[in-house]
C-alpha cells in the first residue's frame, strides 16, 4: 500500500476550507458564516477518481503564519511541520476570491516556504454575482502556481483542483520576488545560510519565520544560528516586510481582478445600515432573542404533546404486556420514564439549535458580537468572546473549545465563563419547573409569563458569567482591555443543508449522550428508590386508616409508597443532604435529583418524574412529570410541594450551578490542568447557591 | 489624523500603524499597510468599535486599536 498523498487546506478564516474539506471528502463537518469557526485540525483520506488514496487536513483559518493564538498555533502546525507536526505533500491555499488582495498574503507566505502549493479560487459564484471578473492564467503565471477557480459550497471545479494538486506534488515552489531594502535582502540571505549551510541555505520562509519572531522561539535554534541570528530581524524588519508584501500583492493584482459593475453600496452594506444601527441595531438583536425563547417555549407545545402523548402510548403497551412486579416497575417507571421525560425536550432544543445555527451561518453573529462589544469590553473582554458564550447556549463543551481564536489570558476568562450560559441540559429542567408551577400565570404583555421566566432565567446566567469576568479580570486575571480585531463576513442566506447537519448532529448528540446517561442513572436511581424495602410500621398505618376514613385503601398505599422511598437508599441521602439545602427550600426529595443531576443536569426532570411518581395521585405508569409535580403534597400531605418559590429557587440554582463533568473535562484539557477546573466547580456551585438562597427569600417575600 | 477621526465615507491612504507590539503586526496583515485605501464606515453609539473597509473587505476595529492607524 502506498502512503496516501497529504494535502492540507490553508485559508484565512471563513474562506471556505471546510466546506472544500466537506465537497472533497464527503464529511460533514461544521461550515459556518463567522470566521473561526474551525479550531480544531481535522482528517479524512479520500479515493480520488484516478483510484489514488489523498489525505485532506482542515485547519482553523489563519491570516499569516505568525501564530499568535491557540487556534493560528495549530494551524501553523499543520503547515509547516515546525514544531514537530507532519509536513503536508501539497497546500492548497484556499483564496476568497471577493477579498482577494488580503487572501493572497497567506498564499504569499506559503509559497515561501518552498513547498507544492496549488491555490484554490474559492466563491467565484460570489464573484460572478457581483460582476468580478478574475483572469486566472494571468494570477497563475504571475504567482508561479497553479490557480484553479472553485465553488466549495456546489463542488465546482474539485476535479480540475485534485488534478492540479497531483500534478503540484514533488515540486517546489519559489515566491515571486519582494522589493526589499539592501540591508533586509542581506539579512534575509544570513538567515538562511545560519539556518540550513551556505552551500544548501533555508528556504525564504523558514529564515522569515525567524527573523520576525521573538527570542521565545528562537531558543530552540542551535547556538550558531542563534548567534547569527541575534543582531537581524526584529518589529521594524517584520513591518518592512508585511509592507513589501503587499506591495507584491498589489502588482501581481494589477490587471487580474476587474469590477465589471458599477461601484455602490453593497447587499451587506444596505443589511448592516439597519441590523448594526447604534440604537436598532440593539433593539433588533434583543427582540430576536426574545423571539427565540418565546418561539422555545410557546410554540413549541403541540410538538411535546406529541411526544408524550407517543412515549405514554408506550409505556401502557409495555404495563399491559409484562407481569406485575420487579422488572415492570423498572422498565416502565424507571427505563420508559426517564427516557420519556428527557425526549419531551427534544423539540425545544431542535428549535433552539435551529436559531443559533441559522444565525451564525447568516454572518450575523460577527455583528452580534460588534454590537456587543462594548458589553464585553466593560468586564474586559474581547468582543470576539461572544461568540463562544453563544454556541455554549446550546453547550459549553463547543463553547470552551472555540475560545481558541481568542489571544492569551482572555482565552482562559473566556473558557471560565462559557458554562454559565444555559445550556440546553438545562433548558429541560426550566421548562419543566415553569410549566409545572406557571402554567396558569397570565401573560405579560402579550408574551406567555412561562417564557419570561425562562429568559430570566437565561439573563442570570449571563449576569453571572459578566460577574465573574469582572472578577477575574480584576484579580487572578488581571490584563489590560484586549484589542477586537474581526473581519465582518457578506450576509448570506443560511443553507439548509449546513443548518440541518448541524442540528441533526447537535440533536443526536443530545439523544445519544444522555441517552445514556439516563438509562444508566434511570435504573440506579430505581434501585436506589426501590431498595431496602421497608413496610409502613402498623401503628402509623392505623393512624392513616383512622384519618383517611373513606378512601383508607388509597391513603394507606400512597403511605406506604412514601415510607419506602423515605427510607430506602436514596430518600436516606436525600434526608441527609436536606441541611444543606434546606435553606433553598428543598426537601430531601428534591435533593435526591439534586444528587443525580451533577452526573447530568438533565437527569433531574428524570428523577423527579420518578420521586415525585411515587405515591402521587397520578396513574401509574404516567410520564407526565408536570402534572405529578403540580400534584405533589409534602410529606404530611397538608399543602403543596412544589410551589413557585422553590421552582425559582431551583431555577436559578441550575442557571449557575456547575454541574457537568463533561465541561469540567474540557477546561481542565483547554487550561492545561486542573486548578481553574476545580475552581470553576467550587465557584459556580458557591455562587448558585447563594442565588438560589437569595431568589428563595425574595420569592418568600413576594408571597409566592 | 488617526482612523477614528475620518469623516464617515471618505476616502483615505494609510499613513502608518504606530507602535512595534504584536497588535500593530496584526493590523498590517490584515491589509492596513502604508498606502492602503482605507473609509470608516461606521461608529456605534458610544464611539467604539468602528467599522472599516479596507483591502475591499470590512474589518471592526476598537477605537483605542484603531488610533494607531494614522492616515492623511
Ligand atoms: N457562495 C459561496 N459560499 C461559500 C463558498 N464556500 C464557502 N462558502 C460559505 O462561506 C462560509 C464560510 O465557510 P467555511 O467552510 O466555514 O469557512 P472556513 O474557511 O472553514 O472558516 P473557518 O473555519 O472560520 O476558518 C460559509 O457560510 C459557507 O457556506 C462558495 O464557494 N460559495
Ligand atoms: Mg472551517
Amino acid at each position: 500500500m502506498t502512503v496516501p498523498l497529504r494535502v492540507a487546506l490553508a485559508g484565512n478564516p471563513n474562506a471556505g476550507k471546510t466546506a472544500l474539506f466537506n465537497a472533497l471528502t464527503g464529511a460533514s463537518a461544521r461550515v459556518a458564516n463567522y470566521p473561526g469557526t474551525t479550531v480544531e485540525r481535522r482528517e479524512a483520506t479520500v479515493l480520488v477518481p484516478s483510484g489514488e488514496a489523498v489525505s485532506v487536513l482542515d485547519v482553523p483559518g489563519t491570516y499569516s503564519l505568525v501564530a499568535r493564538s491557540r487556534d493560528e498555533e495549530i494551524a501553523h502546525d499543520a503547515l509547516t511541520g515546525r514544531l514537530g507536526g507532519e509536513r503536508a505533500d501539497v497546500i492548497v491555499s484556499v483564496v476568497d476570491v471577493t477579498r482577494l488582495s488580503r487572501s493572497l498574503y497567506l498564499t504569499l507566505q506559503l509559497l515561501e516556504l518552498g513547498r507544492p502549493v496549488v491555490v484554490a479560487l474559492n466563491l467565484m459564484d460570489e464573484a460572478e454575482r457581483r460582476g468580478l471578473r478574475v483572469d486566472v492564467a494571468l494570477l497563475a503565471k504571475r504567482l508561479g502556481a497553479p490557480v484553479v477557480p472553485i465553488v466549495a459550497t456546489e463542488g465546482r471545479g474539485l476535479d480540475a483542483l485534485l488534478a492540479a494538486v497531483r500534478g503540484a506534488a514533488g515540486t517546489e515552489s519559489r515566491s515571486p520576488q519582494k522589493t526589499l531594502a539592501a540591508e533586509d535582502l542581506a539579512a534575509v540571505e544570513t538567515a538562511r545560510a545560519a539556518l540550513g549551510s551556505p552551500a544548501a541555505p533555508a528556504v525564504e520562509g523558514e529564515a522569515l519565520f525567524y527573523l520576525t519572531s521573538g527570542a521565545g522561539l528562537r531558543a530552540r535554534l542551535e547556538p550558531s544560528a542563534r548567534a547569527a541570528l541575534e543582531p537581524l530581524g526584529g518589529p521594524a524588519f517584520s513591518q518592512r516586510l508585511i509592507a513589501a508584501r503587499y506591495a507584491l500583492i498589489g502588482q501581481l493584482i494589477d490587471g487580474v481582478s476587474t469590477a465589471t459593475a458599477p461601484p455602490g453600496p453593497d447587499r451587506s452594506r444596505r443589511i448592516d445600515r439597519v441590523l448594526t444601527h447604534p440604537v436598532g441595531g440593539l433593539v433588533l438583536f434583543g427582540g430576536a432573542m426574545l423571539v427565540l425563547f418565546q418561539a422555545i417555549y410557546a410554540w413549541s407545545g403541540p410538538l411535546i404533546e406529541g411526544v408524550e402523548a407517543g412515549v405514554g402510548a408506550v409505556g401502557e403497551w409495555l404495563a399491559a404486556r409484562l407481569p406485575d412486579g420487579a422488572v415492570k416497575s423498572l422498565v416502565v417507571d424507571g427505563l420508559l420514564a426517564g427516557v420519556g421525560n428527557v425526549l419531551v425536550f427534544v423539540p425545544q432544543l431542535v428549535m433552539l439549535f435551529v436559531g443559533i445555527a441559522a444565525l451564525e451561518d447568516s454572518g450575523y453573529m460577527a455583528r452580534a458580537a460588534f454590537l456587543l462589544d462594548r458589553v464585553m469590553g466593560s468586564v474586559g473582554l474581547h468582543g470576539r468572546a461572544f461568540l463562544p458564550l453563544l454556541t455554549s447556549f446550546a453547550c459549553a463543551i463547543p463553547g470552551v473549545a472555540a475560545a481558541r481564536t481568542i489571544e492569551g489570558r482572555d482565552r482562559l476568562v473566556t473558557m471560565l465563563i462559557a458554562p454559565f450560559m444555559s445550556c440546553s441540559a438545562r433548558l429541560p429542567v426550566y421548562t419543566m419547573v415553569v410549566s409545572a408551577v406557571f402554567a396558569d400565570a397570565a401573560p405579560v404583555l402579550g408574551l406567555s409569563f412561562g417564557g419570561l421566566v425562562i429568559t430570566g432565567m437565561y439573563l442570570l446566567g449571563i449576569v453571572g458569567a459578566l460577574f465573574t469576568a469582572w472578577l477575574l479580570k480584576r484579580t487572578a486575571l488581571k490584563g489590560g482591555a484586549p484589542s477586537f480585531v474581526l473581519e465582518l463576513p457578506d450576509y448570506r442566506l443560511p443553507r439548509l443543508r449546513s443548518v440541518g447537519l448541524h442540528v441533526l448532529r447537535q440533536t443526536r448528540a443530545f439523544v445519544v449522550q444522555t441517552g445514556a446517561v439516563i438509562v444508566l442513572l434511570s435504573v440506579i436511581l430505581w434501585a436506589a428508590m426501590t431498595y431496602p424495602a421497608t413496610a409502613l410500621p402498623p401503628e402509623e398505618r392505623a393512624a392513616v386508616e383512622a384519618r383517611a376514613g373513606d378512601d383508607a385503601e388509597g391513603a394507606v398505599e400512597r403511605a406506604q409508597a412514601q415510607h419506602r422511598l423515605a427510607h430506602s437508599v436514596a430518600g436516606r441521602i436525600g434526608h441527609a443532604i436536606e441541611p444543606l439545602i434546606e435553606p433553598l427550600g428543598f426537601d430531601w426529595r428534591i435533593g435526591i435529583g439534586l444528587v443525580g443531576s451533577f452526573a447530568a443536569r438533565e437527569v433531574l426532570v428524570s428523577t423527579l418524574g420518578q420521586v415525585y411518581g411515587v405515591g402521587s395521585d397520578v396513574d401509574e405508569g404516567s410520564v407526565v412529570l408536570r402534572e405529578a409535580l403540580r400534584a405533589a403534597k409534602t410529606s404530611d400531605g397538608s399543602a403543596q410541594a412544589f410551589t413557585p418559590a422553590i421552582g425559582l429557587s431551583l431555577m436559578a440554582f441550575f442557571s449557575l450551578a456547575m454541574q457537568c463533568l463533561s465541561t469540567v473535562a474540557a477546561l481542565r484539557r483547554e487550561s492545561g490542568g486542573w486548578p481553574w477546573a476545580l475552581a470553576s466547580i467550587v465557584w459556580m456551585n458557591g455562587l448558585a447557591w447563594l442565588a438560589a438562597f437569595a431568589t428563595y427569600r425574595a420569592a418568600l417575600w413576594a408571597g409566592l | 489624523m488617526h482612523l477614528t477621526q475620518l469623516a464617515l465615507e471618505a476616502p483615505s491612504r494609510v499613513q502608518r500603524v504606530t507602535g512595534d507590539d504584536s497588535l500593530a503586526e496584526r493590523l498590517m496583515e490584515m491589509g492596513l499597510v502604508p498606502g492602503a485605501e482605507v473609509r470608516l464606515l461606521r461608529t456605534s453609539r458610544l464611539g467604539s468599535p468602528i467599522e472599516v473597509e479596507v483591502q475591499g473587505y470590512r474589518l471592526c476595529l476598537r477605537a483605542s486599536d484603531a488610533r494607531r492607524i494614522e492616515v492623511g
